[in-house]
């Protein structure tokens, strides 16, 4: 495209680089384990900033000034955060079951990690490019309740157990609702893998040329995946008003810490995967038409390097996510089953069937 | 009011020093970037018995804001909170609960004594049977803020003393076991 | 979903209970003296019942739809709200930063009541007679007045005061000995910032060390 530097570039040089020195086996080990650690950092820096977006951005709607004392306008303030909970003193209770209590958190951390897998950054950055990429995304995602579940039960204190159970009704009932926004998309695309979907959406995403299909599976997916993320205005499963801190109402310290990473880190992967799926991934905006005023407009929109779209776009989804966090009381548990079983899954079913039509009749841009 | 220079009371500083009275630099830095952290991240447990709740309430409130000082993470759970605030009275029935919050607290965990009530029993101390005269006859008490309710400035005024009191100590009290002398001289 | 709407909408208000009912008393009709009359006069109610449910059926329906997209727009009022703020936040910001406005816009009011103070004048002079009327009026037993007897230069016997101490700790600015003092020797001051570490701290001696009565002027002075 531009005479910039291309990640597909500096990927392969490494890759020359590394296999000049070692052999290929060690080569493949090296570029696996700096693949992952890239990730994770690239994701915990993603973090901190989602942390003290968060905080400033409910201070903004509830007309204060977020904090501004921690550095210049508070950007330290998570640091000193980290730096504390690093610090602070963590154990486990007496009669907890102390080896699932002490694990749980690192398998909540490791399910949601392992999500990051098939992600494709950029064009030519994918860490694992399988032709299966999202199928293999739900199906890790939905072992996340496996991590609560485990530390509610292991904690031996009812609002833990309470506040597990919950979460774990709330998140498999609401991955149906996702799945099927999801498979909305995959038909559309035609593809199961990341790459594939959003090479698809080369001359437009799939939220404007996939009709009111798209649009209905996308807010279906934001919404679905608030609740995954068991945020609030779905976040009974740590209700401080009910169960005092739901599932993780007995880990302190770091341990805690880890589940609070795992929350954005989450959140992080869920609006990645929406990105992808419905506003193209790392694809510029273009617009699916052959006027030559048209052309022009999407070379101009090539000239933005794509991180700035894959970033931008995934803060984007985290802003509205927050959006609704800040506006919208919590909803009752019934209010919450009610809102997924007898509204947002049969839409998303009858919005499949209309995809299939749109796609069956070549309806679609 | 009187606008003083120094507003926050200063606080006596603990340093480690050997014998020379020298501290080493390594163990110094360290305890900076501790203090620093742990001071600038007091998050605080919800708990109040009475109306300085209610200006506890009003601090946490847009108007005074205390979010930005990063003190807004309120958390329902002990074992994940730093700071507990006694706002309000403690009666005898509630001490036992107030102590076993305390004790579930993980350490560094630090106390303020909010209003008169929780300082000394304040409107109680003479004629009541019910009512501890004084936090600190329970849970050992960092900061007092006088105030039959102290304002919500006074609130953060209290807040941004521990912070001082946090700084100037040390990172870590390692206690060693105590011998037990053999011998009663 | 509509459908299942509309149902659940009927039953609640016990319309299909009433046709049920109604339904009912057409099979229980029996021929009596005035059973044509009656049969008439039960097929009008029906039909006539028959047509009101139809009615109110679709204003249910209408209803129904309505309160759907009435939950819409007010959750789209209430994201609006909060964006609104989100945007315009230096203007609807109503934040007072109480470290960095001390010496600026903090407004404390004179009416604001944080402590008792024995106000002493330019000679180190205060008015208290250690009459101990603040003492008997306080509640809580904030105020102990320790006085000593010193004899005056003509040999008389005199009590003065010798220490004002004030518990900070219990008192609840209730104003009570203010109002009894008869000299008007102490004051309420508007300040808060008296945060300590330590209680003991908090049991302050308002007389100043050195400082006397403020001698009242004699008759004689006050009419020259």
């Amino acid at each position: 495209m531009i005479s910039m530097i291309e990640f597909t570039d500096i990927t392969a040089w490494i890759h020359s680089l590394l296999l000049s020195v070692l052999t290929p086996t060690w080569t493949y080990i090296v570029e696996l384990a700096l693949s992952g650690v890239t990730a994770l950092v690239v994701l915990l820096v993603c973090v901190i900033i989602m942390v003290y977006m968060e905080r400033k951005v409910a201070g903004f709607m509830q007309l204060r000034w977020g904090p501004n004392r921690v550095g210049p306008y508070g950007i330290f303030q998570v640091i000193a955060d980290v730096i504390k909970l690093l610090l602070k003193e963590s154990f486990s209770p007496n009669r907890a079951d102390k080896v699932m209590f002490n694990i749980a958190p690192a398998l909540a951390l490791c399910v949601s990690l392992m999500a990051l897998a098939p992600i494709s950054w950029a064009p030519g950055l994918t860490m694992w490019d399988t032709n299966i990429g999202i199928l293999f995304i739900t199906a890790i995602s939905s072992m996340g309740v496996i991590g609560i579940l485990m530390a509610g039960w292991s904690s031996n204190n009812k609002y833990s157990l309470i506040g597990a159970m919950r979460s774990g009704a709330q998140i498999v009932s609401y991955e149906l609702s996702a799945g099927l926004s999801i498979i909305t998309a995959v038909a559309l695309a035609g593809t199961l893998s990341t790459n594939g979907i959003i090479q698809s959406q080369a001359d437009g995403w799939w939220i404007l040329k996939g009709q009111i299909p798209a649009i209905i599976a996308f807010l279906i997916y934001v919404i679905a995946s608030t609740a995954e993320c068991n945020r609030a205005p779905f976040d009974l499963a740590e209700a401080e008003s009910e169960l005092t801190a739901g599932y993780h109402t007995e880990y302190a310290g770091m341990q805690f810490g880890i589940f609070y990473l795992n929350e954005y880190i989450n959140m992080a992967i869920v609006s990645i995967i929406a990105s992808t799926l419905f506003l193209g991934g790392w694809m510029p905006f273009h617009l699916p038409f052959d006027y030559p005023v048209v052309q022009t407009f999407n070379h101009i929109m090539d000239f933005i390097p794509t991180w700035m779209w894959f970033f931008g776009k995934m803060f984007l989804i985290i802003f509205f996510m927050m959006w609704f966090r800040w506006t919208f009381p919590r909803l009752r548990i019934d209010q919450l089953l009610k809102l997924e079983w007898k509204y947002l899954l049969p839409i998303s079913i009858v919005n499949l069937l209309f995809a299939a039509v749109i796609i069956v009749l070549h309806w679609h841009l | 009011m009187d606008v003083k220079k120094d507003f926050i009371p200063e606080f006596e500083g603990e340093a480690y020093k050997d014998d020379m009275g020298r501290t080493s630099f390594i163990v110094t830095s360290v305890d900076a970037v501790a203090n620093w952290g742990r001071s600038n991240s007091l998050w605080p447990l919800s708990f109040g018995t009475s109306c300085c709740a209610i200006e506890l309430m009003s601090t946490v409130s847009a108007k005074y804001d205390w979010s930005r000082f990063g003190f807004e993470v309120m958390r329902a759970s002990p074992r994940q909170c730093d700071l507990i605030i006694v706002a309000g009275t403690i009666t005898h029935k509630m001490a036992p609960v107030l102590k076993r919050l305390y004790d579930q607290m993980p350490e560094p965990r630090y106390v303020i004594a909010m209003g008169a009530c929780a300082v000394s029993g304040g409107p109680f101390y003479y004629n009541s049977y019910a009512v501890v005269r004084g936090v600190d006859n329970v849970i050992p008490v960092d900061v007092y803020i006088p105030g039959c309710p102290p304002r919500p400035e006074a609130l953060i005024h209290g807040m941004m003393t521990l912070q001082e009191k946090i700084k100037k100590s040390k990172a870590y009290v390692i206690e060693k076991p105590k011998k037990k002398k053999e011998n009663n001289d | 979903m509509f459908c299942i709407g509309i149902y659940s909408s009927l039953k609640k208000t016990g319309e299909l209970n009433l046709y049920s009912s109604l339904q009912e008393e057409k099979l229980n009709i029996k021929p009596g003296s005035n059973g044509t009359n009656s049969v008439k006069l039960g097929k009008c109610h029906l039909i006539l019942a028959q047509k009101k449910i139809k009615n109110k059926q679709m204003k249910s329906l209408f209803n129904y739809i309505k309160e759907v997209i009435y939950a819409f727009v007010s959750l789209a009022k209430g994201l609006l709200l909060t964006l609104r703020y989100f945007i315009t936040i230096k203007k609807v910001n109503i934040t007072e930063e109480y470290p960095n406005n001390r010496t600026t816009t903090i407004s404390v009011k004179e009416r604001f009541y944080g402590e008792v103070v024995l106000p002493h004048n330019e000679n180190n002079e205060h008015k208290c007679t250690a009459c101990t009327l603040c003492q008997m009026a306080c509640p809580n037993n904030s105020i102990q007045i320790i006085s000593k007897q010193i004899e005056t230069e003509d040999g008389k016997k005199k009590r003065v005061l010798d220490k004002w101490v004030y518990h900070l700790d219990s008192c609840t600015f209730c104003y009570q000995c203010i109002d009894a003092c008869p000299q008007d020797a102490i004051e309420m001051k508007n300040s808060f910032e008296l945060s300590v570490y330590d209680r003991t701290k908090l049991i302050y001696q308002l007389n100043r060390p050195g400082s006397k009565l403020k001698e009242k002027p004699t008759v004689k002075e006050q009419q020259s």
